[in-house]
């Protein structure tokens, strides 16, 4: 049972290594939480061509826990953990309607590989401006989506030996400019959403990138205000 | 009729609109970026310098920008050393809910650029051209208390057809 274990968590580390990107998945609609409101979820994609071990290749899996917290009205904040990485964000809705909501959500991520095959420490640093307006179908679903430009920074040490061993870094910006959409539901305070996003990778023509992936998330109540005496 | 209104429209039954329409207002300030450059072989990313100046009667705005950038490159056959200066204006979606405004623009951009290029110790050869293109950006911008003002902003901007820049950039300056 142990060795099972052990076995599973081997394969789900190198199974994380070989993700070597972060997600692309969209996990946010533009409706904010309420200030003091928590919103905490775990997500799941399939990627392909957000990489260049992805590229023509199989899709690859990333998953992520994240969280999120109101600051103010229609400003909150949301930190993502995803397979080798991390992530901040703050989305600000700048419009409200009875039905559309729009929003910007700017982040930033970062993605740190200790090797694969011969690349000896991996990482990237990316910026992320989608602008996102959500639907309301009716009371307890909605669907969202609108146009992203990601920017990532990606950093690659090659060693190899011909002799004597050499090193080398590769550094190369990566642009996506797509679009996504996400359906999600409520069922009390839980939420499940399922997304679907395309990307071109205008910096360095390396085809299409697409993720879809499916996400549950939970808002536990509004703490009660105390009353001021 | 402005955008706000159109999307009240949208929405049916007259949507309710909690956009802070009206909020006149001018910026202009300095800004750091880092700068996407795109060369032959990949994008440099080097420092800029810029400043802008945005008139925002939302929901719309016009901004103008003026951007410096330099980049060299020096290795053991030449050395490369260009500076490129762009000016760009554009026109905006100006809209928000808090004081916080977000700018969605596009409009033309025309860059000139100076490359040096040296072999050895003789030969050296300037290039000056200049480039018009296109640019877009989404920006959001805000007050610092009562005269000092805030901005960030993703950016596109293309030199020609086949050269596109991108940039990522803070901000400080003066509103009144």
């Amino acid at each position: 049972m142990v060795s099972a274990l052990r076995r599973l968590g081997l394969a789900a580390f190198a199974l994380a290594l070989t993700v070597g990107c972060s997600t692309l998945a969209r996990v946010n609609g533009a409706k904010t939480l309420e200030p003091g409101q928590t919103q905490i979820g775990v997500s799941g994609s399939l990627q392909q061509g957000a990489n260049p071990l992805s590229t023509g290749t199989i899709p690859l899996p990333q998953g992520e826990v994240f969280v999120r917290r109101g600051l103010l009205p229609n400003l909150d904040m949301g930190a993502r953990l995803y397979l080798v990485g991390a992530g901040m964000d703050v989305r600000y809705r700048f419009y409200e309607g009875e039905r559309l909501h729009l929003a910007i959500n700017p982040s930033y991520g970062l993605v740190m590989v200790p090797f694969v095959g011969s690349v000896r420490g991996s990482g990237s640093l990316d910026v992320r401006v989608p602008l996102i307006a959500e639907w309301e179908l009716g009371p307890r679903s909605s669907i969202a989506g609108g146009p992203t430009l990601v920017l990532r920074r990606q950093r690659n040490d090659f060693t190899w030996s011909l002799g004597a061993e050499e090193t080398a870094r590769v550094l190369r910006l990566d642009a996506y400019a797509g679009a996504g959409l996400r359906y999600s539901t409520t069922r009390g305070r839980v939420i499940l959403g399922v997304n679907a996003d395309l990307y071109a990778q205008t910096a360095r023509h390396a085809g299409p990138a697409y993720a879809v992936g499916a996400d549950l998330s939970f808002v536990p109540q509004l703490p009660k205000k105390t009353p001021r005496r | 009729m402005t955008p706000t209104l159109l999307l009240s429209l949208f929405c049916g039954g007259g949507g309710v609109a909690h956009a802070i329409e009206g909020a006149e207002h001018s910026t202009a300030g300095v800004q750091l970026s880092a700068f996407a450059l795109q060369t032959p072989a990949r994008h440099a990313i080097v420092p800029a310098l810029g400043v802008w100046a945005s008139y925002t009667p939302r929901p719309w705005a016009l901004t103008g920008e003026l951007t410096l950038t330099r980049r060299a490159k020096t290795n053991d056959f030449y050395g490369v050393s260009a500076q490129l200066v762009r000016a760009s204006a554009l026109a905006e979606l100006a809209m928000g809910t808090r004081p916080m405004t977000v700018h969605v623009g596009a409009g033309p951009a025309l860059t000139v650029s100076s490359a040096l290029t040296e072999w050895g110790e003789t030969d050296a050869e300037r290039i000056t051209r200049a480039d018009l293109g296109v640019r877009a950006r989404v920006a959001l911008d805000g007050p610092l208390g009562e005269r000092l003002a805030w901005s960030w902003q993703v950016g596109v901007a293309s030199r020609g057809v086949y050269n596109w820049d991108y940039d990522l950039g803070a901000g400080i300056g003066v509103q009144w």
